[in-house]
């Protein structure tokens, strides 16, 4: 009875494992429901232009966030943990700031030791990513410039972890 | 009504008839606050909301029903929004308007 119980209990376990850690499927090989990811031009907090078109060819995890986000701010730790581990096999993390100014963004790069591009979003940029009414939302976008994940809330990294490699290992 | 998060984020979808005031998780915001209401009567009803994250999470509406409150304000209630403006206001299909 005992064993029982204990098998009973570790298959429970396996089945609530299974549920909640499974990431969402990325199939860089089916490209007929994934749209492109909307090109952008925007500036980083120090006013220079960083262009979203420039990463094709690159993994992008496209982060939107803000500086007040709770979050985001234990989200970004994370981001930046994937971008040294992933960075030299091409992934790019790249941060939109949702904050209405870019003063409070510097010393916030700092203070969590970014290590990827952040630029100044717009109302125009979040329109054209289907509305970024909430924060964090992330996506993550393939080499061929295509959507194959967008994540509302603050997301688990090994979710990330497992869609960046999937979309690594994609031709 | 008054929304007390992001502006990039009100000029997206806003409740119509809602003022975007800015994030009273900053001490301009809730100055700002301050000097939008100190006018009105004490017992104006004024409705705050923000929707920028889970509201467990929410840096902005304490510090704005806070303030209120402070300055007396007897008749002031915060809009409850669980997950976020989009997922709870937005993709329920209720009224929104755009821009400033």
């Amino acid at each position: 009875m005992l064993a029982t119980g204990a098998i009973t209990l570790g298959v429970v376990v396996a089945l609530y494992s299974v549920r909640h850690n499974r990431a969402p499927a990325v199939a860089p090989s089916s490209t007929a429901s994934h749209a492109l990811a909307p090109d952008f031009t925007l500036p980083q907090p120090d006013g220079e232009s960083l262009h979203l078109s420039a990463y094709r060819g690159k993994v992008v995890l496209l982060d939107f966030w803000a500086t007040w986000c709770y979050p985001c701010r234990e989200e970004i730790p994370h981001l930046v943990d994937l971008q040294q581990k992933y960075g030299d096999r091409g992934l790019q993390v790249l941060g939109i700031s949702m904050d209405d100014s870019p003063d409070p963004v510097g010393p916030f790069y700092q203070q969590f030791h970014m290590n990827y591009p952040v630029v100044m979003g717009t109302a125009k940029t979040g329109e054209s990513y289907g509305g970024i009414l909430g924060l964090p939302i992330t996506f993550l976008i393939g080499r061929d410039g295509r959507i194959y994940a967008k994540h509302i809330g603050a997301t688990n990294a090994s979710v990330f972890e497992k869609e960046i490699k999937d979309l690594l290992q994609a031709p | 009504m008054i929304q007390v998060g992001s502006h990039v984020l009100f000029a997206q979808a806003h409740i119509p008839g809602s003022e975007y005031i800015g994030p009273a998780s900053s001490d301009a915001g809730v100055q700002r606050l301050r000097n939008r209401v100190e006018s009105l009567p004490r017992t104006k009803f004024i409705l705050l909301y923000c929707g920028c994250c889970p509201w467990g999470h929410c840096p902005n509406v304490k510090p704005a029903d806070d303030a209120l409150h402070a300055m007396g304000f007897t008749n002031v209630k915060v809009l409850y929004i669980s997950d976020n403006f989009g997922t709870n206001w937005v993709d329920k299909g209720y009224p929104v308007a755009k821009g400033e």
